[in-house]
C-alpha cells in the first residue's frame, strides 16, 4: 500500500500518488470525515479488496495535510475528543480529479484491452 | 491492548507520534471492535496483527522519509529528537546500522525466515504459558492483604483435607488468636425467580464478617450488618455484578427490591464490583449463613469452608501451632468424636488453597515450554553461528578497509537485535492467539485461568532472554575477527568456510538439542499411554449413550416426602416411555462430578463406643432405574426396585469395596447396617455392585452405601428433591433432551433443568487435565524434535562443506560412495547417541517430578523410552543423510579444486 518513492514525496507535483492518498481524497470530496470514517469508507467502497493500517493511514493523511490537499478541523466533537476531522481543500480537490482522470483514462485503455468486462449495470 | 499499541507507537518519529498518536490508536481499537462484533473474536486477532505489522511499516517508512527530506522542512516544526537536525552521530548510525541489518536480512530470506520463526514459536509459547503461570500462581489475589489470608482446614479421619462443622468454627474463632478474623461460608444452589423460565445459581452463604475481611466495597447498596446474619432474620442477598446486568438490567434501583431466590422472598441489598469471584467465578450471589452459635449442629457435620486473617505480624507457622494446640485440647474435650481417628487442623494461605494440585502440572508444562525456549535461544545460536562464520570474511575486509573494531561489533550487535525484535513481535502476536487457545482447551481445574492475559512482564521477561541469547551468540564472530590478525583471517577464511572452533560449539548445542528432544518426545508418550490407561480401567458404569441432567423442583410445591418420592418416581416412569429411552433413573449426586456426602454407619455385631470409631463411608440415594440407565454391574443380590417403599423393610446395596470390608470371603446378603446416629432403622443388604470410581479414573473406589430414594426419608431423614436425571438412550443421547424437558415441565412447570451433559463427557472432562498436558507435550515434543533435527542437519552440512578437501580426497584414493556417506553418517551416530545418552540421565532425574501425572506405568516406562530413541535416531539420521548423500556425489575434482 505505501510506496517507498525514494527522496522524492509522492504528493510531488510529478509524481503519481500512492493508492491509499487517492482514495483518501475520494473519500474526503463527498464530505469531511474523521480517520476512522475514511478508513470503513475505504474497505466498504473497495469491497474490502483493500484493508488499511492506521499507521499507512495516518501516515498518508500527514503527507496529505504537509502538502495542503487537505485540512484538519479545528472543531472536534466532545465525544470522541481525539477524533479529528478532514476536509479537502480546492487544490486537493484539483489534485484528486486531475488523478481520478489519469485512472479513468487507464481504466478505459483496460477496457479497450479486453481486460475488463464490458459496463456493467 | 492499548500497552502494546503504545509501544508500538514509538516506533514513529516524536513528531508523528504527538500529532496523530492517538488517533490511530482510537482506529485500531475501533476497528478491531468492530471485526470482533461482525466476523468473531479469530477474525479480530487477524485484524490487530495486521495492524501491529502495518504500524511497523509504516513507522519504518515515515522514519526513512523523515531521513531524506532537505533539513528546511523542518524549521518550523517544534524541535524534537527525531527530526533534530543535529541529531546524536550515534543515533543516526545506529539507525543506519538497522537498515543495513534489514537489507542483509532480506539478502538471505532463508536464514532470516527460519530465525525468525524459531524466534517467534519460542517467545510466543513461552510467553502464553508464562502468562498462565503469571495469572496463576504469582500474580496476587485480587484482595486487601492477600497475603495475610488463610484457609483453616481439619483432618477427623479419612483421606484429605475439609471444611470445619459449626462447633469446631466456633472453637476457632474464641481460641486461635493468631488470627484477627475467623469467617465461614458454604457453597449452595437456588432457584431464582418463579417464572417459566427460571435459572439455578450458584451462591454462597457466608458469616457477615467475610467480605470485609477481603476489604472489598460493594459497588452499590452496602455489606451485612451483623443483624441480618442472626437466625431467623429476614433473607437478604448481594448480587455480582454479572447477575446485575442480566437480571436487573444494570438498573441502580434494582437495590432494596426482593427477588425469589430457593422459594423465598429475598430483599437485593448490594451489588458486588466488577471481578469479584470468591471463591470463583461462578458464585453470583451472596447471602448471610445465618449460623445459631447457641444451638450449633453436631461436631461431625464439616460442611463449613473456613477463612481466616492472620492478625498483624503473625506468621503461619505460628497460627499453626496455635491450631496444633487447640486440636490437641480438643481430642481431650471430645472424645466421642475424636478419640478414633485424631483431629488436626492445618492453616494454609488462600492462594496455596487456590492452586492446589494445579501446581504440580503448571510446573510440568512451565518445564517443558522452558525447554522449548532454551532449544528456540540454542537454534537461533546455531544459525547466528553459522551466519557469523559466513561474515567472518565480510568482516576482515572491512576490517582491513579500516573500520574500527568497536564499530563492527556494533553493527552485528544492531543486527542481532533486529532480528530478535522481529522474531519478538511475531512471537508476541503467536502468544495472545496462544493464550486463547491454552484457555479453552485447559481443563476447568486450573483455578484464576480467566484472569489470564498478555502482561509486560511476560514479554519482557520473553524477549530479554531471547535479546541477550542473539547478543552473546552474535558476537561471537565480531570478537573472533577482531581477536585474529585480519591476515590470518583472510587467508583462512575464504567465504563459505567454517572455523573448527565453532563447530565444536555447534556439536554441543545439537546434543543438548537432541537429549531435550528425548525429555519431550518420552514425556508426551507417556501422558499418552496414561490417557489409553485411563480409558482402560473399568470405571463400574458404561458412559456411552447417556445423558444426564440436574432437576431441582420448588421445594415449596413438594414439601412432603411423599410428594418428593412421587415427582420422582413418576418422572422416571414417563421419561422411560419415551421414544428411544432404554432407562432411566435418578441420584443426586454423580460419579466424577460430585463430592460424595460421607456418612458413618454401623454394621449388625460390630459394636462400636462412639461416632469416632463407627465406619464411614459415602453414600449415594437411587432410584431403580439408575442401576441400568448408569450401566452398573449387580455383582450379587439385587437392586432396589419399585415395591421398596416406605412402608417396607429398608433395603441397601453395597458396593464390593464395602462387602470386601466387612463380609470378606462371607456372603454379604442379608446382612443389617444402618446410619450412625441411633434411632435409625436397620437396613437389609439385598444386592452387591461393582465398584465405581467416583471420584477420578485413576483412582481406587473406596467402600460405598447405597439406599433407595423411596426410602430415604426413613433411612436418613429426608429424601433429596433436587437430583440428576440420567438416562441410557439408544443413538445420540442428546436427541431426547427436548422431549425429557418437556416430561419435567409436565410434572413441575417451575423446575429448572441444568448441567445437561452426557456421561461421555465428563469421563472426558475427568482426563481433561491429562489430556491438556499431552497435548502440551506434544506439540513442544514435535517442536523440539524439528529444531533438533535442524540443528543436526546444520551441523552435518557444515562438517561436510569443512572436509570437503578431505572427503575429495578419499575419492581420489578410491573410497566408494558407500564409504563415503558411512564416514559423514558416523558423526551423525556419535551426536545421536551422545544426545539420547544425555537426555536419557535428564528423564531419570525427572521421573520423579513426572510420576505423580503417570497412571498405570512407570515414568520410565521401557516400551516408551524405547520407541523415543528409536524415533530421534531415525530422525537424527534422515537429517544426517541428506548431507551425507551430497558428500558422495562430490566430484574429486571440484572438491579438490576447491581450495
Amino acid at each position: 500500500m505505501v510506496c517507498l518513492m525514494g527522496r522524492r514525496q509522492a504528493t510531488d507535483e510529478a509524481s503519481t500518488l500512492t493508492p491509499l492518498m487517492f482514495q483518501i481524497l475520494v473519500a474526503l470530496s463527498q464530505g469531511e470525515r474523521h480517520g476512522y470514517a475514511i478508513m470503513q469508507e475505504i474497505e466498504e467502497r473497495t469491497g474490502g479488496a483493500f484493508t488499511i493500517g492506521a499507521g499507512s493511514l495516518y501516515r498518508s493523511i500527514k503527507q496529505l495535510v504537509d502538502a495542503r490537499f487537505i485540512v484538519e478541523l479545528e472543531e472536534t466533537s466532545p465525544a470522541h475528543r481525539q477524533r479529528r476531522h478532514y476536509r479537502l481543500t480546492p487544490a486537493g480537490r484539483k489534485r484528486a480529479k486531475l488523478e481520478a482522470r489519469v485512472f479513468g483514462d487507464m481504466v478505459e485503455w483496460a477496457r479497450d484491452a479486453r481486460l475488463l468486462d464490458p459496463y456493467k449495470a | 491492548m492499548k500497552r502494546v499499541l503504545r509501544w508500538l507507537l514509538r516506533l514513529f518519529p516524536v513528531s508523528f507520534r504527538d500529532r496523530y498518536g492517538d488517533e490511530v490508536i482510537e482506529s485500531v481499537v475501533a476497528k478491531a471492535g468492530d471485526s470482533r462484533r461482525k466476523r468473531g473474536r479469530i477474525a479480530a486477532a487477524g485484524v490487530l496483527v495486521y495492524q501491529s505489522l502495518d504500524l511497523v511499516k509504516a513507522a519504518w517508512v515515515e522514519r526513512t522519509i523523515e531521513h531524506s527530506r532537505p533539513r528546511t522542512e523542518h524549521i518550523n516544526r517544534p524541535r524534537s529528537f527525531a527530526s533534530n537536525p543535529k541529531r546524536d552521530p550515534l543515533v543516526a548510525s545506529v539507525w543506519r546500522d538497522a537498515r543495513l541489518a534489514v537489507r542483509n536480512f532480506g539478502r538471505s530470506p532463508g536464514f532470516t525466515s527460519v530465525a525468525v520463526l524459531t524466534l517467534a514459536l519460542g517467545v510466543g509459547a513461552n510467553a502464553a504459558v508464562f502468562s498462565i503461570m503469571d495469572a496463576v500462581l504469582l500474580r496476587p489475589l485480587p484482595f486487601e492483604h492477600p497475603e495475610r489470608l488463610s484457609v483453616v482446614q481439619v483432618n477427623v479421619g479419612g483421606p484429605g483435607w475439609y471444611g470445619a462443622s459449626e462447633p469446631e468454627f466456633i472453637d476457632f474463632r474464641e481460641y486461635l488468636g493468631s488470627f484477627d478474623g475467623v469467617a465461614a461460608y458454604e457453597l449452595t444452589e437456588a432457584t431464582l425467580g418463579d417464572t417459566l423460565a427460571p435459572l439455578r445459581l450458584q451462591g454462597v452463604r457466608l458469616t457477615t464478617d467475610l467480605i470485609p475481611m477481603l476489604g472489598v466495597e460493594p459497588l452499590l447498596g452496602r455489606l451485612f450488618t451483623p443483624e441480618e446474619d442472626m437466625p431467623g432474620a429476614e433473607p437478604v442477598i448481594l448480587v455480582s455484578h454479572g447477575l446485575w446486568q442480566q437480571h436487573f438490567g444494570g438498573d441502580p434501583t434494582a437495590i432494596g427490591r426482593t427477588i425469589n431466590l430457593g422459594g423465598s422472598q429475598a430483599t437485593v441489598i448490594g451489588v458486588m464490583p466488577e471481578g469479584f469471584a470468591f471463591p470463583n467465578p461462578d458464585c453470583l450471589w451472596w447471602g448471610p449463613r445465618q449460623l445459631d452459635f447457641e444451638d450449633p449442629w453436631t461436631r461431625n457435620n464439616h460442611y463449613l469452608n473456613i477463612l481466616a486473617r492472620l492478625a498483624t505480624g503473625v506468621t503461619a507457622a505460628q497460627a499453626q501451632s496455635e491450631a496444633d494446640l487447640l486440636a490437641a485440647s480438643s481430642i481431650e474435650a471430645h472424645p466421642r468424636y475424636y478419640a478414633q481417628n485424631g483431629y488436626r487442623i492445618r492453616v494454609l494461605s488462600l492462594k496455596q488453597s487456590m492452586v492446589g494440585d494445579s501446581r504440580r502440572l503448571l510446573l510440568v508444562i512451565m518445564g517443558a515450554v522452558g525447554f522449548v525456549l532454551l532449544t528456540t535461544c540454542v537454534n537461533v545460536a546455531g544459525l547466528l553461528l553459522v551466519r557469523g562464520e559466513r561474515r567472518r570474511h565480510e568482516v576482515a575486509v572491512r576490517t582491513a578497509l579500516g573500520a574500527a573494531r568497536r564499530r563492527v561489533i556494533r553493527q552485528l550487535l544492531t543486527e542481532n537485535l533486529v532480528l530478535a525484535a522481529i522474531g519478538g513481535i511475531a512471537g508476541v502476536a503467536l502468544a495472545s492467539l496462544c493464550v486463547r487457545a491454552l484457555i479453552s482447551a485447559a481443563p476447568d481445574s486450573i483455578p484464576r485461568l480467566y484472569e489470564t492475559a498478555i502482561s509486560g512482564r511476560v514479554l519482557v521477561f520473553s524477549l530479554a532472554i531471547v535479546a541477550l541469547t542473539g547478543l552473546v551468540f552474535g558476537l561471537v564472530p565480531a570478537l573472533r575477527a577482531g581477536a585474529t590478525g585480519i591476515h590470518e583471517t583472510l587467508i583462512q577464511a575464504a567465504p563459505g568456510q567454517c572455523g573448527s572452533g565453532s563447530l565444536a560449539l555447534r556439536r554441543v548445542l545439537v546434543v543438548s538439542q537432541l537429549a531435550l528432544a528425548v525429555l519431550l518426545a518420552a514425556g508426551a508418550g507417556i501422558m499418552l499411554r496414561t490417557i489409553v490407561n485411563l480409558y482402560q480401567v473399568d470405571a463400574g458404569f458404561r458412559p456411552d449413550n447417556v445423558v444426564t441432567m440436574r432437576i431441582d423442583p420448588s421445594p415449596a410445591r413438594f414439601a412432603t416426602q411423599e410428594s418428593r418420592v412421587a415427582f420422582w418416581r413418576d418422572l422416571e416412569a414417563r421419561v422411560k416411555r419415551l421414544p428411544g429411552v432404554i432407562s432411566a433413573g435418578a441420584v443426586p449426586w454423580l460419579p466424577l462430578s460430585a463430592s460424595f456426602p460421607v456418612w458413618s454407619y454401623m454394621v449388625e455385631g460390630e459394636t462400636v463406643a462412639s461416632i469416632g470409631d463407627a465406619p464411614a463411608a459415602p453414600v449415594q440415594q437411587a432410584t431403580p432405574g439408575y442401576l441400568s440407565a448408569m450401566g452398573l454391574t449387580l455383582v450379587r443380590g439385587r437392586f432396589f426396585d419399585p415395591g421398596d417403599r416406605l412402608d417396607t423393610r429398608p433395603v441397601a446395596v453395597i458396593n464390593e469395596a464395602m462387602a470386601r470390608r466387612h463380609w470378606a470371603g462371607e456372603d454379604p446378603i442379608g446382612r443389617l447396617i444402618k446410619l450412625y446416629p441411633e434411632g435409625r432403622p436397620w437396613m437389609e443388604v439385598v444386592g452387591v455392585v461393582r465398584n465405581v470410581r467416583d471420584n477420578a479414573m485413576d483412582r481406587e473406589a473406596r467402600p460405598k452405601l447405597y439406599w433407595s430414594h423411596s426410602q430415604a426419608a426413613a433411612i436418613a431423614g429426608w429424601c433429596m428433591l433436587s437430583m440428576t436425571l440420567v438416562v441410557r438412550v439408544e443413538g445420540d443421547p442428546m436427541r431426547v433432551v427436548r422431549l425429557i424437558r418437556a416430561s419435567v415441565r409436565s410434572l413441575d412447570d417451575m423446575a429448572p433443568v441444568s448441567r445437561v451433559t452426557t456421561m461421555d463427557r465428563l469421563v472426558a472432562r475427568s482426563v481433561a487435565e491429562k489430556r491438556f498436558t499431552t497435548a502440551l507435550l506434544s506439540a513442544f515434543g514435535i517442536v523440539a524434535l524439528l529444531l533438533a533435527c535442524v540443528g543436526v542437519y546444520g551441523v552435518i552440512s557444515s562438517s561436510v562443506s569443512q572436509r570437503k578437501r578431505e572427503i575429495g580426497l578419499r575419492m581420489a584414493l578410491g573410497a566408494s560412495e558407500g564409504r563415503v556417506v558411512g564416514h559423514v553418517l558416523q558423526e551423525g551416530v556419535w551426536l545421536t547417541v551422545v544426545g539420547v545418552v544425555v537426555g536419557l540421565v535428564g528423564a531419570l532425574l525427572l521421573s520423579r517430578v513426572f510420576q505423580s501425572l503417570v497412571f498405570g506405568l512407570s515414568a520410565m516406562d521401557p516400551p516408551t523410552y524405547a520407541a523415543t530413541i528409536i524415533l530421534i535416531s531415525a530422525a537424527a539420521a534422515c537429517a544426517s543423510l541428506i548431507p551425507a548423500l551430497r558428500a558422495a556425489h562430490l566430484d574429486p575434482t571440484d572438491a579438490l579444486r576447491a581450495e
